[in-house]
């Protein structure tokens, strides 16, 4: 072969090539020209695909960091209807793997012909999942979505509330603080091959998800199961329509428990009544009863009206005022105050009351703060009913010293307690304890007392504490709230209650309540129990229902926080403190 | 230019070519297990979750009380020797 034949052939080989690659030039400039804006998109539809990736709504957490309620993905199972050729026989397939009637999910399946999505079941287990996976059937998926759950079950539920199907908060603190618990949704985009397999990310549109801020409560999950525990064992026992308990520190203002019973179960709100699912603790005011006698004593002695050794007469057990007859369960003749309080009784307190007159008593039930919410976190706070002071008669004026006439919430008047338990010291209670990132750091710490004032001179607070309250329980009607390991103090008390639908009492309808504190000196912890309408062929008073609630509370809650006892043997020890 | 030396340089092209492909799809491979390691995460993300709800479950108070009940161990729930702790504490500081 000659040099120059060689060379023509390398001429045309690569003009060939030169050619070629001119020609697909072309095109490329065509494609770019002509078609880039139709092929993009058809290629964006094609190969692009974005999904939102989920944040994590935050976590609610005990005061100890036990996680009382979390988010988690749990699957739904879904048919595409449109992808089933025979009804009967795939509901018969999906039946045992989902448990439900085979007859079910075919009616699941047929409600939604036009549709490419019908929910056989929401929210599926682990293993339900895996097994609905097995099946590897075309038209049957699982679908995963964000659900919360309550771990501690009824537990706490009326505090915690619960979320909608939206994830948002619907109630309790799930609703208070939804901005912080509710995080912000991430997106990211995916570049995908011809058989849609992921072939790598979009970082374009890629949006980090930003989860929610988690909340600590107060409330410390032992505390609250001893709560519930007792209270519900009391209503069963007494027959009660409902009850409700609050355990409160009453230098912090730290609620450790806060219980209504019966409850529901937040995992599934809608399996129970609406009733049921109000916080009743703080939404419905009542009428305490015997249980507000210590605020007005406070009133009577730190005005003068009355001393600690003045003999009041009280009519052994009866008394008319105007056309009202005013009674006492046990019957006394001269009583000081220490022995109305420790009697409770009705036609003592009335004869304190009006000696301090009604103005008087009106101002230091305003000094107590009735009338107004407390500010608590959880919503749905009620402010209870203080009628101003010139709608009050002659008559109200025994009605209030007994409890009567005035509506408080069950708060109010645990606050007001703990205020006497704190030296006259009142501090608004509250739920929430700290406020965390998703990362778990502090952005806000409530954890601190929040004083509200002095209701109640120190040296006052400090004698109807330790001497009119222990009475109550060592020789009153508090008798059942009495412990071997500490003193304890507090009041009972029992209020007629009246009619849903007319405003007069009704016979036999009754709240029994008790609100106790301990250990006497420093008390750690203030209790208040309400049953309503218990059976009264069983026990209605506060004495018989309640206060032996309060007493189990204190006797188990106290050794928990480690406090020491302050009573051996029915003996009182003492014990040393740091500032001794 | 002789045919042999056309060869070389479309040999050289195509080498080039190859080695650019290769490049291509190594790349194309590590986004695929980027992508697929992102979706992992968010598996693991979710599993985690799950686990947190099912250790809050196991340390409700109530249901460590029951087990330590149905066990018969004679071990006392956490938080409950406190009376005996607070005894010790009396002893020595009572004057």
């Amino acid at each position: 072969m000659s040099d120059r034949y060689q060379r023509r052939c390398g001429v045309v080989l690569l003009s060939g090539a030169m050619l070629l690659l001119l020609g697909l030039g072309g095109r490329l400039v065509h494609i770019h020209a002509e078609l880039s804006d139709r092929l993009l998109d058809i290629a964006e539809t094609q190969q692009q695909s974005e999904s939102v990736i989920a944040a994590r709504r935050g976590l609610i957490l005990d005061a100890r960091g036990r996680v009382i309620a979390a988010t988690e993905h749990m699957p739904d199972v879904f048919v595409d209807p449109g992808r089933v050729a025979d009804v009967d026989a795939l509901a018969r397939e999906l039946s045992p793997r989902v448990n439900l009637p085979a007859a079910k999910i075919a009616e699941k399946i047929r409600r939604r012909p036009g549709s490419r999505y019908a929910v056989i079941e929401s929210r599926v287990d682990a293993i339900t999942a895996g097994a609905v996976r097995e099946m590897k059937h075309p038209a049957v998926g699982l679908s995963e979505g964000p659900v919360r759950n309550y771990p501690l079950g009824e537990s706490m539920a009326h505090v915690l509330g619960w979320v909608g199907r939206d994830g948002g908060g619907l109630e309790g603190i799930e609703l208070g603080f939804d901005s912080h618990l509710r995080g912000k949704d991430g997106k990211r985009g995916t570049i995908r091959d011809a058989r849609r397999r992921a072939m790598r990310r979009d970082e374009e549109s890629l949006v980090p998800p930003l989860d929610g801020g988690h909340v600590v409560l107060t409330l410390d999950a032992e505390i609250q199961r001893i709560t519930e525990t007792a209270l519900a064992q009391s209503v069963e026992r007494v027959e009660a329509e409902n009850g409700l308990a609050i355990v409160m520190s009453p230098r912090t203002g730290a609620i450790l428990a806060m219980a209504c019973y019966p409850g529901f179960d937040p995992n599934d709100v809608n399996a129970s009544p609406p009733d049921r699912r109000r916080n009743r603790t703080i939404t419905d005011p009542v009428e305490p009863g015997s249980t507000f006698k210590p605020v007005i004593v406070c009133g009577a002695l730190e005005g003068g009206y009355i001393n600690t050794t003045q003999l009041i007469d009280c009519h052994m057990g009866t008394r008319a005022i105007g056309s009202r007859i005013i009674t006492d369960v046990s019957p006394r003749g001269m009583l000081d105050i220490k022995g109305i309080v420790t009697h409770s009784s009705n036609i003592g307190m009335s004869m304190v009351a009006e000696r301090m007159g009604n103005p008087a008593l009106h101002a230091t039930i305003k000094r107590f703060y009735f009338g107004q919410k407390t500010g608590i976190e959880a919503p749905g706070e009620a402010p209870g009913l203080l009628y101003p002071l010139r709608k009050w008669n002659k008559m109200s004026t025994a009605s209030v010293a007994m409890g009567y006439e005035i509506l408080v919430t069950p708060l109010q008047l645990i606050t007001a307690f703990a205020a006497i338990m704190n030296d006259g010291v009142m501090v608004k209670p509250r739920v929430v304890g700290k406020l965390l990132n998703s990362r778990g750091d502090v952005v806000r710490d409530l954890d601190s007392a929040q004083i509200v004032g002095p209701v109640v001179a120190p040296d006052v607070a400090r004698y109807v504490a330790n001497e009119l309250l222990v009475s109550v329980v060592e020789n009153g009607s508090g008798r059942g709230a009495k412990l071997d390991h500490y003193r304890v103090m507090g009041k009972t008390g029992t209020a007629k209650l009246r009619y849903r639908d007319k405003p007069l009492y009704e016979p036999g309808a009754y709240q029994g309540a008790f609100v106790g504190a301990a250990p006497l000196g420093r008390p750690e912890l203030v209790a208040l129990v309400m049953l309503r309408r218990p059976n009264p062929k069983i026990a209605y008073y506060g004495s018989a229902v309640a206060a032996p609630v309060v007493g189990e509370i204190l006797g188990q809650a106290l050794p928990y926080l480690g406090v020491p006892p302050n009573r051996e043997d029915g003996m009182e020890v003492a014990v040393m403190t740091d500032s001794e | 230019m002789t045919v042999a030396r056309g060869c070389i340089l479309l040999a050289c092209f195509a080498c080039v070519a190859l080695a650019i492909v290769h490049l291509r799809c190594e790349q194309t491979r590590c986004a695929a297990r980027i992508a697929a390691m992102d979706g992992k995460w968010l598996e693991l993300r979710s599993e985690l979750w799950g686990l947190q709800t099912r250790i809050a479950r196991l340390r409700a108070p109530q249901r460590i009380h029951d087990r330590v009940a149905s066990f018969q161990t004679g071990l006392v729930p956490p938080g409950f020797d406190g009376v005996d702790r607070s005894r010790e504490h009396l002893a020595s500081n009572t004057r």
